[in-house]
């Protein structure tokens, strides 16, 4: 709403308008504060929508309203709390550092006891330009920290913007703790609110969400909330939705009648059951060639420490599909630069934690008719280990096809190790170890041949311009490798023939935060600045390799890197093209047999061409670029790194060959 | 508005047995050093669809195709067919514009290097013969191109690009890579 400057002229203006009794509605809302206002206000019924439309009126202070006093004053006495104070407490007792929000009218209350009661400390309210950064800066977030950030959101507009990131979060079972502010009592709703205000605030997002609640007092709000929280971390772990009712946050309460704080402990992760766990350990110990096939399994650090104990056990190869930080990349046993030909020379095929264990086993051929073929050899058993058989939804297709095993066992994977690790040390004879011994050599060297030949693809358009995909790693990996660095986003790092991946030595569970869970673009940037904060006070030096077509969902999110120093180097990908989709497009045209030229058109990002260090200096942030001689980057970074280490963040734009 | 876009692992480990053809618009310098075997011709594009001067046989001879039951029986794949002639463009620079034209470097990636969705094509591409069969009839997760989309001339044009692409510095010679 544009105000006029307050000059005689338009003063004047006003009060003719007001005369004609046009601002009835406006000046209802005004109240007692303004004398005027007082002379028209029952002239007509407020209509929410009007004073919008009518503002060209400021309400002034006048001395005949001053003279008038305040007739119900309203304010919490020493003796109370709000409850969006006692909310508050609630939060703290379950150890949020952050609130990432972007501001609404509906959690007023709680965000004024975050900055003032709670001193804006553990949480620490962070500012977000739109409500899916403040998601997906949780999910990153908690990728890196291993607990969830609160998130808050207007109920309505805010949560709908939240959607497709809290969809994210869901597919990639990473708990976000949402909390959404809704004024329940209609009689109460101010105009706004209105249109803010839901019967069922949660529903919309319900069917890919883990659990929701509108508590209606501060005790069932208490409840709620610890239960919200366990529910979510436990797994199999998945975002939370708690609506706050706005008058519940706001409304005062003496200290002495506030609720308990319950303290009911996170449940335990569900392992394996002892006959099922026996049985594959049985089974891996007898087969000739086993591979692991891990996705979502190192839930904490200690998954990755588990997970080289049994297969250095076994001597089994590891195939890391990289949705998290599983397996170190330069390990002897780790094959997944290779994974094709890992699955198809195994007799026992391990699936832990897989997202989707079909496709590891089988491939679909995508051309006009379709039709899959197995990758594995005849007679290859299988075994999987994961939550998924726990927690299905019928709406959203997550789950994926349903593959033939030959044991399946319900349980969480990383808490199923210890007790298989014991099994196949019991059961593992001389002979057989052995055997693993041999294996395990042979492993090793189909690995580093693996590397090799990563090496020298690298190599290959090594000087050209644009700069190559490869190079660009390589550039990168010369800058940080004798750093604590964490990779904290890199779209193209998801998919095992990333070159992060192929060239760098991952060995720390930090190291990789895996991807998007449900491909929802824009996750990238606002997940790189949620790692990035919860490394920064671990000391690590985040760096992201960033789309941009994935930055320009919301750009903003450079804004809340610089406002709140988070320390962040992001490297551009930039190829100018949301390529994927270019070449699905390509696919259409040639199946159709026609005008494969033209299967770029609506897919690129050209005419013009995005500037993103403009961009990224326009919102306070350290840019170079666009670099697209690759003998100028390695300097860049050098200079951005210098920048992230003083504790803020730096963009290099580096224009890329498409992959 | 937020989409599902990405691909999973599978699928690009699928599309990475494809292989597609067509032109570049980018990276010209070097298709002319293959050809004239001197370093000047550095900083020129080449018209586009500039149609090639010279009848453009693969510079080196194929051997006969592998019989794969995929493969066209048509014998005529088995050498590229006769070019135009144009004042200044090599067979190698009508085939870059050609490459970026038809959505080559969609999955081989700008320079032919290959990527997550397509092998690397040059240099030394597979023998012609069977380059221009698997272009009409890809075996794997490549669309395929008909001699309707893409002529054979145009093959074999896009086939001396890659031919002509360079080789890199051995991996020894790149500190950056070293293990």
């Amino acid at each position: 709403m544009a105000r006029l400057r307050d000059t005689k002229r338009t003063f004047i203006q006003r009060r003719e308008f007001l005369q004609k009794g046009a601002l009835a509605s406006a000046a209802a809302l005004i109240g007692t504060a303004a004398g005027e206002a007082q002379t028209v206000a029952p002239a007509a019924p407020a209509s929410p929508a009007l004073p919008a439309q009518v503002a060209p009126t400021t309400p002034i202070m006048t001395a005949a309203g001053e003279a008038i006093g305040p007739g119900d004053v309203q304010v919490i006495g020493d003796k109370q709390r709000s409850g969006s104070d006692f909310m508050l407490d609630v939060f703290k007792s379950l150890g949020f550092e952050y609130v990432a929000a972007n501001p609404g009218s509906s959690f007023r209350g709680l965000h004024e006891s975050i900055i003032n009661y709670g001193g804006n400390h553990a949480p620490e309210m962070i500012t977000c330009m739109h409500e899916e950064s403040a998601v997906a800066m949780a999910h990153g977030y908690f990728k890196a920290e291993g607990k969830p950030m609160l998130v808050a959101a207007h109920g309505t507009v805010g949560l709908q913007h939240a959607s497709m990131a809290l969809y994210n979060a869901w597919c990639d079972r990473v708990p976000v703790y949402l909390v959404i502010g809704n004024y329940n009592d209609a009689a109460v709703r101010r105009p706004a609110e209105w249109y803010h205000g839901v019967q069922d605030a949660a529903l919309m997002v319900r069917d890919f969400t883990k659990w929701d609640d509108t508590p209606w007092s501060l005790t069932h709000f208490a409840e709620s909330a610890v239960r919200a929280y366990n529910f979510a971390v436990t797994p199999p772990m998945a975002p939370v939705v708690l609506v706050l009712d706005g008058i519940l946050q706001e409304q005062g309460v003496d200290i002495g009648k506030l609720p308990a704080i319950p303290k009911t402990p996170v449940p335990g992760p569900p392992q394996g059951d002892s006959a099922s766990v026996e049985q594959a350990a049985r089974m891996l110990v007898a087969a000739e060639s086993p591979v692991f096939v891990v996705d979502r399994l190192a839930r904490t650090p200690n998954g990755m420490k588990l997970l080289v104990e049994l297969a250095e056990l076994v001597g089994a190869g590891v195939i890391d599909q990289t949705s998290r930080m599983n397996f170190p990349t330069r390990h002897p046993l780790n094959q997944s630069l290779r994974a094709a030909a890992a699955v198809g020379d195994a007799d026992l095929i391990v699936g832990l934690e897989v997202a989707d264990f079909w496709a590891s086993v089988n491939t679909l051929r995508d051309q006009l008719h379709r039709s899959t073929e197995p990758r594995t050899k005849a007679g290859a058993k299988m075994i999987t280990v994961t939550t998924g058989d726990l927690y299905v939804r019928a709406n959203y297709q997550d789950f994926r096809r349903l593959q033939d095993v030959d044991l399946a066992i319900a349980a969480d994977g990383e808490a199923t190790l210890p007790s298989l690790i014991e099994a196949v040390k019991r059961l593992a004879t001389a002979d057989r170890k052995r055997v693993f011994q041999e294996r395990s050599a042979k492993l090793a060297e189909a690995s580093r041949v693996a590397a090799d030949r990563a090496r020298v693809n690298a190599s290959y358009a090594w000087n050209a311009s644009p700069v190559s995909t490869a190079r660009l790693s390589a550039e990168l990996w010369a800058q940080i490798k004798n750093e604590d660095w964490s990779l904290v986003s890199s779209y193209y790092t998801s998919d095992l023939g990333g070159w992060p991946r192929r060239l760098w030595n991952f060995d720390k569970p930090y190291q990789w935060l895996g991807h998007a869970g449900g491909g929802g673009i824009g996750y990238g940037a606002p997940a790189s600045v949620g790692g990035a904060l919860a490394n920064k006070k671990h000391g690590r030096l985040s760096v992201a390799i960033q789309t941009d077509g994935d930055l320009m969902y919301a750009p903003g999110v450079l804004w809340t890197a610089a406002h709140h120093r988070i320390p962040l180097l992001s490297v551009m990908n930039n190829n100018r093209a949301y390529h994927m989709e270019l070449m699905h497009v390509q696919r259409m045209c040639n199946a159709r047999n026609r005008s494969v030229d033209r299967g770029a058109v609506g897919s690129q990002i050209t005419d013009p061409n995005i500037d993103y260090a403009k961009l990224a200096v326009s919102m306070g942030v350290y840019a170079e670029g666009p670099i697209d001689n690759p003998v100028d980057l390695g300097p860049a970074l050098k200079r951005a790194i210098a920048v992230v280490k003083r504790g803020e963040p730096a963009v290099v734009d580096v224009v890329t060959q498409v992959r | 508005m937020s989409t599902s876009r990405c691909l999973g692992d599978a699928e690009a480990q699928r599309k990475s047995k494809s292989l597609c053809v067509s032109e570049s618009l980018r990276l010209v310098i070097t298709l002319i050093l293959m050809l004239v075997t001197t370093a000047v011709a550095a900083q020129v594009r080449p018209a586009p669809q500039a149609p090639p001067r010279r009848q453009a046989p693969p510079p080196r001879q194929a051997p006969p195709p592998k019989r794969e039951s995929s493969e066209p029986t048509d014998t005529k794949a088995a050498a590229p067919p006769q070019a135009k002639a144009a004042a200044d463009a090599t067979p190698a620079d009508a085939g870059a514009a050609l490459y970026k034209k038809n959505g080559c470097y969609e999955c081989h990636v700008n320079d032919a290097q290959g990527g997550p969705q397509g092998p690397r094509l040059g240099p030394n591409p597979i023998p012609f013969p069977r380059f221009a069969a698997y272009v009409r009839n890809p075996a794997g997760d490549m669309p395929p191109f008909t001699a309707k989309v893409v002529s054979d001339q145009d093959l074999a044009s896009i086939y001396a690009f890659l031919q002509s692409r360079p080789t890199p510095p051995p991996v020894k010679d790149i500190p950056l890579l070293a293990p």
